[in-house]
């Protein structure tokens, strides 16, 4: 998901912190180490000079431990743990692994507080001071926008907060995901259609009018209209939303590949839509002799000007 | 929805996050409240959507045109009932039986069988129509009708305290005498208005069964004080 | 009975039988059953108008009577609500039986709709009369050809007889009627009814009182729904096939059961070759049960493979996910598309809290809240609320979880559509008394310009009379016109919306 690390605010070069995180997390997948050999493999675009720069700034932070085995130089993660109780306070431990137990999600200072038992005030000394070690970074979550959400420094944030792919500079991408939205409305009703016009038989029409998440997002990066790299999971929760919206159906294979395939509703037009007392918003007060009453009301009104006007 | 209780003040806690935006309140921190609002809110606020359009075709101008001749057919029927002249000169001997209130296109016929004794008209109403009878002199009218007013109301009262549950049986036997003491009262009405007219007098049936509330008027002047008894 | 639905029922009466009659059965709405004498001291009516009156919702079946608890001797009536609600759709009704067997069974309906209950010899007689003058050219309208629709309209059990009294003469009768005799014809000789016609007052000797039984319509209606849907969801030979399965089920089973007992599928093979006009259908009908079967919507299930297999036919959980579809659909007018998306949702996962509604149907966080606070408030969601700790300390670990109860929502879709029906009611009645001269002085024109035609009149005499309408007024008159007709047709909609709604009620109560 390394697609997915926007809402990260580091003061540092991105691609330099960007590198450095993917390092920490080959490392935090292989606890017996790693070495250059290793990184140089998992992370090729990596020049080795910046990577020896990164290694020897990380040593410097605490974060690895160097080791020798049989001759070749190994890369530990080092619990970061080990670093506050050196350097810091009672206080600074606490707030700690209070953060590091949040995982990736993060953790809202109010809550931190309530945990820790701190005040306002020597909270945001230990916050400040744990963020100037760059032990914990601040992340502004997209579920509350204007709060902050404090989370170890080299996590990378979960997607619920900074909303994936969906999330540029927690803004939601509304209008992407609408045409991203359509465009597999498009792809899936499309070969629903031609399905039923080029299968004769009910069962075949249907078998072709499925398509795979794959096929959709192949589909979608062919069209090149998403600057950013989406995933294929990505594209398997907007079909999900053609789900709740009623325009698609989703099933399962037996070997858990999941289908999506356009479904017409059972019903077009409910009859209760097409009279304005059915959207009308103020319904509740309406009387036939209240203020609002069916005799003057304008939504009936303007309503019966329009079919006037068209006859 | 956790978390909107307490932060949302934000009393210089935290960095003054709300959970709500500040700016759908129309104002920001420190400005003053905005200037007073001189109307009500709009009583029909503008719609955000319109109603799914009609497709009418000639099925539904066929089926209109079903219910206007449905609506006009019953409107001209028997069925439909026009309501009592409210004011009355003059007593009509129509008001004191189940006269059908003489509507447009003749009676509805109607099954008797079908139907519980109290809603079928007299026997003999149904052979004949009566016109209305000759005006009453005038005094006597008046009379009467005061009568009826005040039984009426002593009526009223009376269901009322049926409806309580009150001697419920006794009330219904009491309403029985009187009914048959109308009845006979009534006969003598009868006698009196329209003795061109074959009447079936006192006969069980009509004693028994004609029920009309509006009978009570013919009752002597010493009657007067005895009322219902309850 | 709710407030809104007494208000319509009154509408509804008034509209059809006017004040009086209205009064009356507006009192009756809210008891369970009144004597006559109750029903007279609190509407204040004379006693003679509130016996026609309800001698009236009697003969139309609005109103029943049953011997009185309290007091044995005299009668309480009841209104019968349910069947006032049907009168928009007797033109339904009319239609249906025009589509089926033609013009004489329609004006049969309509006949014994315009009188409620009625004896079969006069509904013969008044048809034929009926149908002479609109067909004045044609020959082939006579008591014989009326009066075997008659007996076809009961044999297909659109029409019943009604209970009898039973014998004695009591004050007050017990109706009843066997099942066996519900449907059975009378037997009307073609020389009673021609004696009938030309105005002899003999009543013919076997004749029955009829009534419509709106069951069996409605039967029709829930069908026409089930196949349309499908026609939609695969196509339309999909359609034919779910028909076919409908007819083959009243073989074995009731009209109103929630499940159908099972139906070979040779038997559904064997009608549908019968139907010579759809081969396709024939050609791949075991693929077109097996895609039935498998669809999403659940209408029938394979239940056995023995004799080649064998089909029911689930009605009950048809009308759960129509009328899920249809509040989706009405949800989706009333707060918009990312509502209903945000209302399958719940519907989809059952119960879910907020944040997870933003996540899963990509809607920004405020744009979710509003929405979620939008349903909360007209009652389409509700709020559950789920305690992770007993211990009050700390930070709130309540859980706010968002669910459907669809029964509430149903009911309340159908407390809108009974207040959209008053309106629009009430409007149209308003756009008619605000041009009441107009209107008559229009139809005083239409009634002297007819008369002069039949006279034969020069055809500038009918012109100048025309003329007396403005181009002005005739201009408003049908502006008038098209407002009157927009509004009639969206009361037949919204009727149809509640058909449906009220079929789901009825069967998510019969468990």
């Amino acid at each position: 998901m390394s697609a997915a690390d926007k809402g990260a605010s580091t003061s540092q070069d991105s691609s330099s912190s960007d590198f450095e995180h993917r390092i920490i997390a080959l490392g935090q997948s292989h606890p017996n180490g790693i070495s250059d050999k290793d990184m140089a493999k998992e992370i090729p675009e990596l020049p080795a000079a910046q990577r020896a720069v990164i290694i020897n700034k990380l040593l410097a932070q605490g974060y690895i431990d160097l080791f020798n085995q049989g001759g070749v130089l190994i890369y530990k993660i080092r619990s970061a743990k080990a670093n506050v109780i050196k350097g810091g306070d009672n206080e600074e431990r606490i707030v700690f692994s209070i953060i590091e137990e949040a995982g990736n999600k993060g953790i809202w200072m109010r809550d931190i507080r309530t945990k820790s038992n701190l005040s306002a005030n020597q909270l945001n000394k230990v916050l400040k001071i744990l963020e100037n070690k760059k032990m914990i970074k601040a992340v502004k979550s997209v579920a509350a926008s204007k709060k902050k959400v404090y989370m170890l420094f080299h996590l990378d944030p979960d997607s619920s907060i900074t909303g994936g792919a969906w999330y540029c500079n927690e803004d939601f991408e509304a209008e992407f995901v609408d045409i991203l939205h359509q465009q597999c409305l498009k792809y899936l009703k499309q070969k629903w259609e031609s399905a039923k016009e080029k299968e004769p038989d009910p069962i075949a029409a249907k078998n072709f009018s499925y398509a795979s998440a794959q096929d959709v997002w192949k589909y979608i990066d062919d069209l090149g209209i998403s600057k950013v790299k989406l995933s294929e999971h990505d594209v398997e929760t907007i079909l999900n939303t053609l789900v709740y919206d009623a325009r698609a159906e989703r099933n399962v294979t037996i070997d858990e590949t999941v289908l999506f395939r356009y479904v017409e509703p059972l019903l077009s037009v409910v009859g209760l839509t097409q009279f304005p007392c059915g959207i009308c918003p103020v319904l509740f007060r309406c009387s036939i002799s209240g203020m609002v009453r069916p005799a003057t009301c304008t939504y009936l009104t303007s309503w019966l000007q329009e079919y006037i006007d068209s006859a | 929805m956790a978390g909107r209780g307490r932060g949302g003040g934000g009393r210089g806690r935290g960095r003054g996050a709300m959970s709500f935006n500040v700016e759908q309140l129309g104002f920001g921190a420190g400005e003053a409240l905005p200037g007073p609002v001189l109307q009500p809110p709009p009583l029909y606020p503008p719609l955000e959507r319109r109603p799914v359009p009609l497709k009418s075709g000639s099925e539904v101008e066929y089926l209109l045109a079903l219910k206007r001749d449905y609506v006009e057919f019953l409107k001209y029927s028997p069925a439909y009932v026009l309501p009592a002249a409210k004011v009355k000169d003059i007593e009509r001997y129509s008001d004191y039986k189940n006269v059908e209130t003489p509507n447009k296109n003749g009676a509805l016929d109607y099954d008797w069988k079908r139907f519980p004794m109290e809603l079928r008209p007299v026997a003999s109403v149904v052979k004949k129509k009566r016109p209305p009878p000759p005006p009453q002199i005038k005094g006597k009218s008046s009379k009467k009708v005061r009568f009826a007013e005040d039984v009426s109301t002593k009526l009223d009262e009376l269901e009322k305290l049926e409806e309580q549950g009150d001697v419920e049986e006794k009330s219904e036997e009491n309403k029985e005498e009187e009914k048959e003491e109308g009845e006979q009262q009534e006969g003598e009405l009868e006698e009196e208005e329209d003795q061109d007219e074959e009447m079936d007098d006192g006969t069980d049936y009509v004693n028994n069964y004609f029920d009309n509330g509006e009978s009570y008027l013919d009752e002597e002047d010493d009657n007067l004080d005895d009322g219902p008894v309850y | 009975m709710s407030v809104d639905c007494g208000i319509l029922c009154s509408k509804i009466i008034l509209e059809h039988f006017g004040g009086v009659v209205k009064t009356v059965a507006h009192d009756l709405f809210k008891v369970s059953s009144k004597t006559l004498s109750n029903i007279v001291a609190t509407t204040k009516l004379q006693r003679s108008q509130v016996i026609e009156c309800l001698r009236i919702l009697v003969r139309y079946g609005l109103v029943t009577y049953k011997v009185s608890l309290q007091n044995p001797k005299i009668p309480e009536y009841s209104l019968s609500y349910e069947k006032v609600l049907l009168f928009p759709r007797y033109v339904r009704y009319m239609l249906l039986v025009k589509t089926l067997y033609g013009d004489e069974a329609e004006l049969l309906i309509e006949e014994l709709l315009r009188s409620g209950s009625e004896k079969a010899s006069s509904i013969i007689v008044r048809a034929t009369t009926r149908l002479k003058e609109i067909k004045k050219e044609e020959k082939n309208v006579s008591l014989n050809i009326v009066r075997d629709k008659l007996i076809l309209l009961m044999n297909k059990q659109f029409v019943m007889r009604c209970p009898e009294p039973l014998p004695g003469c009591k004050e007050i009768p017990q109706l009843i009627i066997k099942q066996e005799d519900l449907f059975m014809s009378p037997s009307l000789s073609l020389k009673e009814l021609t004696q009938m016609e030309e105005g002899h007052p003999e009543v013919p000797a076997n004749d029955v009182t009829l009534r419509v039984n709106f069951d069996r319509f409605h039967q029709e209606f829930r069908d026409n729904i089930m196949i349309s849907a499908i026609k939609r969801r695969i196509d339309d030979n999909a359609g034919e096939l779910m028909r076919v399965i409908l007819q083959q089920m009243y073989i074995r089973t009731e009209a109103w059961e929630p499940i159908s007992n099972p139906i070979p599928v040779v038997e559904i093979r064997n009608a549908v070759h019968k139907v010579k006009t759809n081969p396709r259908l024939a050609q791949h009908l075991d693929q077109y049960l097996k895609v039935l079967d498998e669809d999403s919507s659940n209408f029938i299930t394979k239940v056995a493979d023995s004799g080649g297999g064998q089909y029911v036919v689930n009605i009950r959980e048809a009308f759960i996910q129509l009328s899920w579809a249809a509040v989706e659909n009405i949800v989706e007018e009333r707060f918009g598309s990312k509502a209903a998306r945000v209302f399958r949702l719940i519907k989809s996962k059952h119960f879910i809290e907020q944040e997870q509604i933003q996540q899963y149907a990509l809607i920004p966080a405020k744009e979710a809240k509003l929405i979620t606070y939008r349903l909360l408030e007209e009652c389409f969601i509700q709020i559950q609320e789920l305690r992770k700790s007993m211990s009050s300390a700390g930070p709130n670990k309540t859980f706010f979880l968002f669910h459907i109860d669809i029964d509430q929502v149903v009911k309340k879709c159908l407390e809108i559509c009974y207040k959209a029906l008053t309106n629009s009611m009430v409007r149209r009645q308003h756009e008619r008394d605000e041009h009441k001269r107009l209107i008559e002085k229009q139809q005083r024109i239409e009634s002297l310009t007819a008369n002069l035609r039949e006279q034969g009149a020069p055809a500038d005499q009918i012109d100048e009379l025309e003329e007396l309408l403005t181009p002005l007024e005739n201009e408003a008159l049908e502006r008038v016109r098209i407002m009157i007709a927009r509004l009639g047709e969206a009361e037949l909609r919204v009727d149809d919306n509640m058909f449906l709604l009220q079929l789901y009620l009825m069967y998510s109560n019969c468990k």
